[in-house]
């Protein structure tokens, strides 16, 4: 044994004072051994062994509360740092998910014009349209007092080699016996002043103030209503569904909807 | 009932050679704790550095005792010198009155033998 086991054996009797202190005793015993060649016999002699020295250090001294109310206000500033992160990062993760998912428009302040000038890609017309089948797509529709339904989809095949919007309506849309599918895209279109038939399936469609009578046939989706100056009445029937309120007024356009599994709200940007 | 004599030693010496230290420091300056004992031992006084170390440890967390690492000249490791602080300074005439104090009373009682 010599006086560097001793150090370390003294050392780890006082690992529950802070670094600092526990530093300075060490190094002043370092200094004694220094300055008398003591040895490790010699230190126990004068100092008592080190458990002994240690406890010597210790007694008298709520070192070892301190110690223990330092570790656990540590442990409580470690787990307050942990909540406030989580928290911030889950708020952090929300608004990014909330600004990527958001839409950037407030939809119901155009109108079927306007609408045209926010909109880079063309328009394609189809007459004779009774009825609309959309089908995992996002689609918003403005009511016209037009005698045509127009449409203006946001789909790759429709962007020619430079870059332009041409005109097309993209792959997986049809129009086929009055009917105008959409599929799978992402799409602006104008509704005629006539009454239509829309099926909705696992789509988010907002209608903005149809001009006509709508039949809606909705599966797994949600729909948005933005009415702000026509007067509609809404004959609603849900199945599995959240149907929020809506005012219906007589002598108003007729709104009827059957609803799966599918959320219909006023339009709220 | 060595035991015995040895827990009341602890505990008279405890209060009474922080007293011999303030007096020492207060006379000589300061010190560090080899020179200390060196002191101590001119006086008779026999402490060993295990109870003298903790001590001064105790007596400066109190606020009596300052302490400062002075760098040697030549090659050596540095030592720590203590000396009375102000709020030692402060404290010594009361605790020397005290100990007085006590130490009459005792001859008192002795004489009444």
């Amino acid at each position: 044994m010599n006086t560097n086991d001793y150090i370390k054996e003294l050392q780890s009797h006082l690992s529950v004072l802070d670094k600092g202190k526990k530093n300075e005793i060490i190094e002043e015993i370092k200094s004694y051994i220094e300055e008398s060649n003591a040895t490790y016999d010699l230190l126990v002699e004068r100092f008592g062994t080190p458990k002994e020295l240690a406890t010597n250090y210790l007694e008298d001294m709520p070192i070892n509360e301190a110690s223990g109310n330092k570790m656990w206000s540590r442990t409580k500033k470690y787990i307050i740092t942990m909540l406030v992160s989580l928290v911030v990062i889950v708020l952090l993760v929300a608004l990014v998910i909330y600004f990527i998912t958001k839409d950037p428009y407030d939809y119901s302040s155009y109108n079927a014009k306007t609408i045209e000038q926010k909109i880079e890609a063309p328009w394609v017309s189809f007459k004779d349209i009774t009825k609309l089948d959309f089908a995992q797509s996002k689609v918003i529709v403005y009511g016209t007092s037009e005698d045509k339904v127009s449409l203006s989809c946001k789909t790759k095949e429709c962007v020619d080699e430079d870059g332009n919007s041409i005109d097309c309506f993209g792959s997986k849309n049809t129009s086929q016996n009055n009917t105008l599918f959409i599929k799978q895209s992402s799409c602006f279109l104008k509704l005629p002043k006539e009454k239509m038939d829309i099926k909705i399936y696992q789509s988010k469609v907002i209608i903005v103030e149809p001009k006509d009578r709508l039949n809606l046939d909705v599966e797994q989706s949600r729909i948005s209503l933005a009415s702000k100056n026509t007067r509609y009445q809404y004959n609603f029937m849900g199945k599995q569904s959240d149907i929020e309120n809506f005012t219906s007024q007589r002598g108003g356009i007729m709104i009827k909807g059957k609803f799966y599994q599918s959320k219909i709200t006023p339009y709220e940007y | 009932m060595e035991e015995d004599y040895k827990k009341w030693l602890s505990q008279f010496r405890k209060g009474y050679i922080e007293l011999c230290t303030l007096i020492t420091l207060k006379e000589q300056g300061a010190l560090h704790g080899v020179a200390l004992i060196r002191s101590f031992e001119g006086a008779e006084l026999n402490i060993n550095e295990g109870t003298l170390y903790p001590l001064l440890n105790r007596m400066e967390q109190n606020g009596w005792l300052e302490s400062s690492w002075n760098m040697p000249k030549t090659k050596g490791h540095p030592k720590r010198e203590y000396k009375i602080s102000q709020k030692g300074e402060e404290l010594l005439p009361k605790l020397m009155q005290t100990y007085e104090s006590h130490h009459n009373s005792l001859e008192s009682l002795k004489g009444k033998r």
